[in-house]
């Protein structure tokens, strides 16, 4: 079969997004002068940010000796929290191109992707980019690499420039092997993402490994037995591009309808409806949340708004769950839970940016297991449902293996870093003679927040990381109560050590003091652990605020500074009768 | 008929102060020449609405208002005169720099009718009248003063700012001993306001000046109210202090939601619940010539955002407001919920049927009124 399903797996920023538009241009599919950004980040988020957050796959025809071949590109997200989406990528696929920046060379997810697409045995293509850049490190990086994979044949290109990349085209038909047909089983495709059309309801990206799927049919989901009847298969050009079926190797799309995208998961398997007892394909996990955190409107009138827009961003970001909640002092709003922090930042970002919205976000928290003195063991995302300590027996944290990879002489720093963030180095290795990699565990809650920045400004941008959740350890963990004029207020609550408690404490309420605005009465501030008080700090009432004159002319002016006036108060949170500014939340996610 | 009062504009300094934010351009004898031919054409296009009206006060603002000549208040006075009934006119008053009195011309005045002088005092530190960029000195306000005084001149207002940088509180109150010591029957006292197109306002955010704290100008505002009672001056606004029965009637007419226009250059109007603006002088000038009405903006408010200005301006009066008054010149007041949480947190009273605010409420009354509007 002249087909070849292959991904590009690389680091942030390596130069993934630029090769695939070189492959695109190549196979005609754009115009070299039409390319401004890059073709397959269609989100402007993504393309600001230089990462992918979503696979977007295309189909490419490419000529190599008098023959056409079909090369199906799955693009893969570069960052740490997405791994489950590289892999499910990576599965679709029989190879893919290791893609390394000779100004960078190995860095953290170029190993975990790497090692994600050994486990699922897809043959690796290396290759090194930016080789045109004056501080390319060919040579160095090229060990690098062969240390890595154990693979000496490097492709070199400039993906930037178009060098090398057709050499890389035709060296992709020679080594990864074409798909096994398998067109007389019965239906088997693997879904590896989806995305929503209003009209045709969710388009499921899928590889087809077994049989063939064609409009008409009626398919079942493997994960919860749902039937649908397909209304149209295709293939992915820039756009969707209708086909009468889809046969075994093959990659495209289906549409069925589907209304409800939490039907369909990545990593599931469609069968024919009418062979139930088939084995599902391998590796089907359902996508499980380890961040959480709670978004409601910044005032309380946006709160229909926010809904559908949440609502929408879901369709097309499976990762995100959501579920209201009602907060007892901010109102209605949403409890939703995040494949990791970048993740939580990029969906804050896509709701203020894509959907205009103005929301708060309170402090992001893990998933804590509790077990209580009858005997009971209960899950907490939340820490305003962090039961009574009277209740507690032992409390258990999911720890983090980490791999940090860093330049050598930062070592000391990173290993710093480590200990404050209370982990425990596990092993350091040589790279080469300048890089190391470091290993440790460190308790999740310590990564969500602003880990990656300290890393990087500790190691002056070099320090890359990567890590996955693996265990679960008992913890002297408690639960600070933040009050305002005496009134709890949950969207507040946070979890954490019982030695670090007074020190957060203190420095939140330090926080929220500057961002609080002088009121007509004293506002406490307090912080609160098992009933006592820890930490307490006070807004000393308004002193003086009226305006002295007004007169005739005076009275339209003096009407619109007291309306921005009033408009500056709608931006607040009323708590009680205190107004609380949108960084006054925010501050809580400063602190560490 | 309804009363009315009349503003007019003038605006011609000799120098723009440092904190003025003001419509004003520098005195050019033409160009106020032009200004006074243009300003009779207003009123003579005005002529059928003033008719209808009992106008009950006038006032001169600027601007500089002192800074006309005799001969363009007589044209001005002989159309009031000549057309109009002024048997209500109760009150006539100019703002007057105490640089450009001189005696003739205030005798003058006083028999146009003139009978009110707001004196721009605003400290007796010459430190301060410098750093304001006032054109007088301390001199000159007791010499201006005087000669009022010797015109018998019966009703004198004296401003003064609170708040200025530099200046101590102590020095501030003795500021308010000497005006008092001169015996005027009214004295205001306005917070110095950095508005946004003032020299003082760069100044103070580019960190050259320090304004006052606000417990320091809470203070000072406490103990200027507390001797200014004991010396038999009567607070009736919020910065408007006078003896019995010399409340200016003028700006009660703004306080209680009254109709006013105003003539001259970014004059303001308000007439049957419209705001209308005026344009600057080149406009001004241009449209009269053409004998159209030099309007640049009309604000037709809804309703109910009247409604609230006009609460809340009358929540200024110390007196407060008449809730059944009120109610029945301009409809059902919505915000009674909120004033009964005022009163629980002290800020406003209700006596008998009138809200008004308390001392602790006039203190922070930006914050309650941008809350009700």
């Amino acid at each position: 079969m002249n087909i070849r399903n292959f991904s590009v797996i690389a680091h942030i920023d390596h130069g993934k997004s630029t090769l695939c538009d070189r492959f695109l241009e190549i196979c005609g599919l754009i115009s070299p002068l039409l390319i401004e950004g890059q073709a397959l980040d269609q989100m402007s988020l993504e393309r600001e940010r230089g990462i992918t957050i979503k696979a977007h796959p295309v189909r490419l025809i490419y000529k190599k000796d008098e023959t056409e071949y079909i090369l199906n590109l799955i693009d893969t997200p570069g960052h740490v929290d997405f791994s489950y989406e590289v892999s499910r990528s990576l599965a679709a696929c029989e190879g893919a191109i290791l893609l390394v920046d000779a100004t960078q060379g190995v860095e953290a997810q170029t190993l975990s992707h790497y090692y994600l697409a050994k486990e699922n045995g897809l043959k690796i293509i290396p290759v090194i980019n930016k080789i045109d850049l004056p501080n390319a490190r060919i040579d160095e990086v090229k060990n690098e690499i062969i240390n890595l994979t154990q693979q000496k044949e490097i492709s070199l290109v400039s993906a930037k420039s178009g060098f090398g990349v057709k050499d890389l085209l035709d060296r992709i038909i020679n080594e990864i092997p074409p798909p096994d047909s398998k067109l007389n089983h019965p239906l088997k495709a693997l879904i590896f993402d989806s995305h929503y059309d209003k009209y045709k309801g969710v388009i499921v990206h899928i590889r087809v490994f077994e049989g063939k799927i064609k409009k008409g049919m009626k398919i079942m989901l493997y994960s919860n037995k749902k039937v649908f009847e397909v209304i149209e298969v295709g293939v992915f050009e820039l756009e969707l591009k209708e086909k009468d079926e889809l046969t075994s190797g093959e990659v495209g799309y289906f549409a069925a309808l589907i209304r409800d995208p939490k039907d369909i998961r990545a990593g599931d398997t469609v069968i024919d409806s009418k062979l139930q007892n088939t084995n599902p394909l391998e590796g089907f996990k359902v996508l499980k949340p380890v961040v959480f955190a709670s978004i409601y409107p910044a005032y309380p009138q946006g709160f229909e708004s926010l809904r559908k827009s949440i609502e929408k961003l879901y369709l097309n970001d499976p990762g995100f769950v959501f579920e209201p909640e009602d907060s007892s002092q901010l109102g209605p709003g949403f409890r939703c839970g995040f494949l990791g922090s970048l993740h939580l930042e990029i969906v804050e970002e896509r709701l203020e940016r894509e959907y205009g919205e103005n929301i708060v976000i309170t402090y992001p928290s893990t998933k804590y297991k509790v077990l209580l003195t009858n005997g009971d063991e209960i899950e907490i995302t939340n820490p305003s449902k962090f039961p009574d300590p009277s209740k507690i027996k032992e409390v258990f944290e999911p720890i983090a293996k980490v791999k940090i990879i860093t330049p050598s002489i930062y070592i000391g720093d990173v290993l710093k870093l480590i200990e404050i963030r209370r982990g425990k180095l596990l092993n350091i290795n040589y790279l080469d003679q300048n890089r190391v990699i470091i290993e440790a565990k460190i308790p999740f809650s310590k990564i969500i927040t602003k880990f990656f920045e300290d890393l990087k400004s500790i190691t002056k941008g070099f320090g890359t990381f990567d890590y996955s959740i693996y265990d679960w350890e008992k913890s002297d963990l408690i639960k600070v109560d933040v009050l305002v004029n005496g009134k709890v207020v949950d969207a507040l609550s946070f979890i954490t050590y019982k030695d670090e408690a007074y020190r957060k404490a203190k420095e939140l309420l330090n926080k929220m003091r500057k961002f609080i605005p002088r009121q007509l009465f004293e506002v406490v501030l307090q912080a609160k652990v098992d009933g006592k008080i820890i930490a307490r700090e006070s807004i000393a009432p308004l002193r003086k605020d009226v305006l002295q004159k007004c007169y005739g002319g005076d009275i339209t002016r003096k009407k619109k500074l007291l309306e921005k006036q009033k408009e500056g108060k709608k931006r607040m949170k009323m708590i009680g009768n205190v107004e609380i500014p949108q960084e006054a939340f925010l501050s809580i996610m400063e602190l560490e | 008929m309804n009363d009315l009062s009349i503003y007019f504009h003038i605006p011609f300094c000799l120098k723009k102060c440092n904190y003025c934010s003001f419509y004003s351009t520098i005195f050019i004898k033409e160009v106020k020449d032009k200004f006074i031919n243009s300003l009779l054409k207003e009123l003579n296009l005005n002529l059928d609405l003033l008719q209808n009206y009992n106008i009950k006060t006038i006032y001169f603002g600027g601007g500089t208002p002192s800074i006309l000549e005799e001969k363009d208040f007589e044209k001005i006075f002989l159309f009031f005169r000549n057309k109009l009934n002024l048997k209500n006119l109760k009150e006539i008053t100019i703002e007057v720099n105490p640089e450009t009195v001189n005696y003739e011309k205030f005798r003058n005045l006083k028999d146009f009718g003139l009978n009110r002088i707001s004196l721009g005092v605003e400290s007796f530190l010459d430190r301060s009248l410098k750093f304001l960029g006032r054109v007088h000195n301390k001199e000159k306000i007791f010499e201006s003063f005087d000669i009022l005084r010797k015109l018998n001149y019966k009703n004198i207002n004296l401003d003064l700012i609170l708040g200025i940088p530099k200046e101590s509180l102590k020095e501030f109150l003795n500021n308010l001993k000497i005006s008092v010591s001169l015996n005027p029957e009214h004295i205001s006292i306005y917070s110095l306001e950095y508005y946004k197109d003032s020299k003082l306002y760069l100044d103070l955010i580019n960190g050259k000046i320090n304004s006052w704290s606000k417990t320091k100008e809470r203070d000072a505002y406490k103990k200027a109210k507390a001797f200014l009672e004991k010396n038999g001056y009567i607070q009736y606004e919020i910065s408007n202090f006078s003896k019995p029965y010399f409340e200016s009637l003028h700006n009660l007419n703004y306080w209680s939601g009254g109709e006013y226009i105003g003539f001259g250059p970014k004059a303001y109007s308000f007439i049957k619940g419209v705001y209308i603006l005026n344009g600057n002088l080149q406009f001004y000038i241009n449209s009269l010539s053409k004998d159209k009405y030099p309007y640049v903006k009309i604000i037709n408010l809804n309703k109910e955002k009247l409604k609230k200005i006009l609460f809340i301006l009358s929540l200024r009066k110390i007196d407060g407001v008449s809730i059944s008054e009120f109610e029945k010149r301009f409809g059902k007041l919505n915000i009674i919920d909120k004033l009964n949480e005022y009163k629980k947190l002290g800020f406003i009273n209700f006596m008998k049927n009138r809200v008004l605010l308390t001392n602790k409420g006039i203190i922070v009354g930006n914050e309650i009124f941008s809350d009700l509007i």
